[in-house]
């Protein structure tokens, strides 16, 4: 009894170091995934703290400039722009806006992805000629040219429209992705094993594939949000977005077409700025940190962590 | 006249060499047949060199791939053509265990998981309990115990546990066949003897036919009934396994078995053999014999067309004109 006790002694000591002995503590993962939490928690909790009526036209009084400027008030702290909207109502209802756009157009490719992906993988011949070749073409169109036509054309009530559009680009690059995942993956002995134990495919692709290829899904993803951000992004400066609502894009939109540049109301075109680059930044190192955490190879020496 | 329950029929696997494809044809495995009867338990060995084929035919008979040529029956039927149910009947009476035993779990689940797959969709058990036993007796017979791995991951156990655990789960599915791809060549000496012994037990005890796939004579030659020598796809030799070991006819597998290390430090290893460009013989629209280049006694004769089987004795047959 005694030597069991410190059997499992020993063994919850193991456990409880193996805890942090883990890849998905690498630090770039770590520290580009704290930054999109910190940004989200501004968007979400900004509404208990801050009235978002004033993020509308003639909400507040016009140009009024950060309260720390001359002639600022501490009742709009980072200032108003000329259509008397509030700056900082218009990021806290625009940073949650532009993530969404993000989130759902990367989520709907990387759906089609996985769709089209372990189809042509696991099935091979015919299916994956054509999926491979339609795939292929699509890479090669210069989307943002598409969908600035298609935006023109499309008049955007809302953020989903926007999103499904850029969905429209944003399935090849998973799809390429996943189907040489589960290329290798059929090649693998437990696959086989599945196999032999009469499991169907669908099941072998999501309960035996699937889970083996998490981090080569996720860092396609955060790739593929910070993508879906930046075309959002493009067509809203330059007025293809849905107007009413506030999003990132379209508050540097109103700063272009109200000459804020020349005007000098630095605190109208950065925020905007600022917090895309934010964004960007912390979704690249959270791919780059996704990557290594994949590719082990990519871990170098030293900084296995 | 009984069905066997494996039947290899003239099967020929080609790869490559298809339409748009510019890589030659190759031939994988030519023209190979066998069969396997349910009423007396075997052990089959086919032995051969890296490449010669061995694991095609492996996959063959698993249904992993489709022959190129030739049929692959199950109890008469064609298994490329099978419907569900009868997929489930075959994927239950043959099993495989292969040869790296780590590969086969997936380093995301426990190993109970390899053995809920099997119970959950062969509908082994009305419910948990009765799993439970089902389980734990045939980790017994393989000698190990479910509260000591079962809740493990399989990057926790040792090698040896590890391809325990595959025979138990094949056992579990009582099957008539089970294909076995190089079981031993990844575990060390003493683990190989424990699972060679299984394998006997399972034979002999539990009347399940084994395809013992190695590059090793000396087990083959401890443990299988039968056997075929494959050379570069084709069938050189086949018979009774001590009868071909004892008393090897065609030049290649006496090459092989001369080639086997003995334990003696004063033996000196002096064959010498010389390789021709490896693949001279390979491509689909080569004919004879596929050892001619490397083979020491030659003639005109084998490049014409690939010998006929002859007959030395009883349960013994070559494949080469120096027995015509």
């Amino acid at each position: 009894m005694a030597v069991l006790a410190t059997n499992s002694n020993t063994q919850a000591a193991a456990r409880r170091v193996n805890i942090w002995d883990t890849p998905w503590l690498n630090a770039k993962f770590v520290t580009g995934s704290s930054i999109i939490v910190l940004v989200l928690l501004f968007g979400l909790l900004g509404p208990l703290f801050w009235n978002t009526d004033l993020a509308f036209t003639a909400s507040s009084p016009v140009n009024l400039p950060p309260m720390w400027d001359k002639g600022g008030s501490p009742e709009h702290p980072l200032g108003t722009e000329s259509n008397g909207r509030d700056m900082l109502a218009q990021l806290v209802v625009g940073i949650p806006a532009s993530l969404k756009v993000g989130l759902l157009a990367a989520s709907i490719g990387m759906g089609i992805g996985i769709l089209l992906g372990s189809l042509a993988g696991y099935l091979g011949g015919w299916t994956d000629h054509i999926i491979r070749t339609i795939t292929d073409s699509v890479i090669t169109i210069p989307s943002l040219m598409v969908l600035i036509s298609i935006a023109a054309y499309v008049r955007m009530p809302d953020t989903t429209a926007m999103a499904l559009i850029l969905a429209l680009f944003a399935w090849p690059g998973p799809t390429r992705l996943i189907r040489s995942q589960v290329l290798t993956l059929r090649e693998r002995g437990f696959v086989r094993m599945a196999l032999l134990s009469n499991v169907p495919a669908l099941e072998i692709m999501l309960f035996e594939m699937v889970p083996n290829m998490l981090p080569w899904l996720a860092a396609s993803l955060t790739g593929g949000i910070s993508g879906a951000i930046l075309g959002a992004t493009g067509l809203e400066a330059l007025g293809l977005g849905p107007t009413r609502v506030p999003s990132l894009g379209t508050i540097i939109n109103y700063a272009l077409n109200s000459s804020a540049l020349v005007r000098g109301m630095v605190w109208w075109w950065l925020p905007p700025i600022i917090t895309l680059v934010i964004i960007f930044t912390a979704f690249f190192l959270m791919t780059v940190g996704l990557d290594e955490i994949a590719n082990p190879r990519l871990r170098g020496y030293g900084n296995g962590k | 006249m009984e069905q066997p329950i494996i039947s290899v029929q003239d099967a020929t696997k080609i790869y490559g060499g298809g339409f748009l494809s510019t890589s030659k044809p190759f031939v994988a495995l030519d023209r190979f047949s066998l069969d396997i009867y349910e009423s007396q338990a075997k052990i089959v060995t086919i032995a051969g060199e890296s490449g010669s084929g061995k694991t095609t035919l492996a996959n063959l008979v698993l249904g992993f791939i489709l022959p190129s040529s030739g049929k692959i029956m199950y109890k008469g039927q064609d298994v490329s053509t099978m419907t569900r149910e009868q997929r489930r009947i075959y994927r239950k009476e043959v099993q495989a265990i292969f040869q790296d035993p780590y590969e086969v779990y997936n380093p995301f689940y426990r190993v109970s998981h390899i053995f809920n797959m099997v119970v959950r969709h062969f509908n082994l058990a009305q419910n948990k309990n009765e799993a439970q036993q089902l389980i734990e007796d045939a980790l017994n017979v393989v000698g190990l115990r479910g509260s000591e791995i079962l809740e493990k991951y399989p990057h926790q156990l040792s090698g040896g546990q590890r391809q325990r655990i595959m025979v138990a789960r094949a056992y579990m599915l009582r099957p008539r066949l089970i294909v076995a791809d190089e079981p031993v060549s990844a575990v060390d000496a003493s683990l190989r003897a424990m699972i060679l012994d299984i394998m006997l037990k399972l034979r002999d005890r539990h009347h399940i036919s084994f395809l013992y796939i190695t590059h090793d004579l000396s087990t083959a030659y401890q443990i299988s009934d039968k056997m075929y020598v494959l050379f570069q796809g084709t069938t050189v030799e086949r018979g009774n396994a001590g009868k071909i070991i004892e008393n090897p006819r065609h030049p290649y597998v006496q090459e092989l078995i001369d080639s086997i290390p003995v334990p003696d430090p004063k033996m000196k290893w002096n064959t010498n053999i010389t390789l021709p460009p490896e693949e001279v013989m390979r491509m689909k629209s080569s004919v004879g014999c596929r050892f001619y280049p490397r083979c020491a006694k030659h003639m005109d004769i084998c490049t014409r067309a690939f010998p006929e089987y002859t007959q030395v004795e009883e349960d013994h047959e070559v494949a080469c004109y120096l027995y015509q």
